[in-house]
């Protein structure tokens, strides 16, 4: 709860100086908006660290197969660097810069979430 | 938490914005388009630097 407030006052304060300085230099108001966001994901994804002991605890419940938890696990990495790249973006006014790594995560995903949808296939053929 | 990184953004920036107006005014048109320039790789240099330490630890996080 500590973390979340001190995210939000970061995020707050550092809206007020990219204002402050973006009618003089635009460009160093979008690096700092990126150092913002750096400082404060840096500081959530301490954490995600609780997640991966999850993802421990199902790949032992379901016989050590990475089948179940690895897709899930890497589509929200995934998730969380195209939404922070393609915002970015946006932020900047390129939104075509911002729907191509939006249309490149989803290609990724896709491709990652692969072996779920096989193995889920498999499951609904040996049911037959 | 790193607060001192966006302090110092907003250091370099207002820092800059003054200079480049003081060398505007004094007839110095090159000179601070050189400067600001100068400022903005300093900056890009530094955020490059967190953000790719960023993707790295996603990337070891959720194993991509």
């Amino acid at each position: 709860m500590d973390i979340m407030l001190k995210c939000a006052a970061i995020a707050l304060m550092a809206t007020v100086m990219c204002l402050l300085i973006k009618r003089t230099n635009p460009e160093m108001s979008m690096l700092l908006s990126a150092g913002a966001i750096v400082v404060i994901l840096t500081a959530a994804m301490g954490f995600a660290r609780s997640i991966t002991e999850l993802a421990a605890m199902v790949k032992t419940m379901s016989d050590d197969s990475d089948v179940m938890i690895v897709p899930v696990l890497k589509c929200v990495g995934i998730g969380a660097v195209t939404k922070i790249s393609a915002e970015l973006c946006r932020d900047a006014s390129q939104s075509s810069a911002a729907a191509a790594v939006d249309m490149a995560g989803t290609l990724c995903a896709i491709g990652v979430s692969m072996p779920l949808i096989v193995s889920m296939l498999k499951l609904i053929g040996g049911m037959t | 938490m790193d607060v001192d990184l966006i302090f110092k953004i907003a250091a370099i920036g207002i820092l800059v914005a003054v200079l480049n107006i003081l060398l505007q005014r004094s007839g110095r048109d090159e000179q601070a388009l050189m400067t600001s320039i100068t400022a903005l790789v300093v900056v890009l240099m530094i955020v490059v630097q967190k953000i790719s330490e960023l993707f790295n630890m996603i990337k070891s996080l959720f194993g991509l």
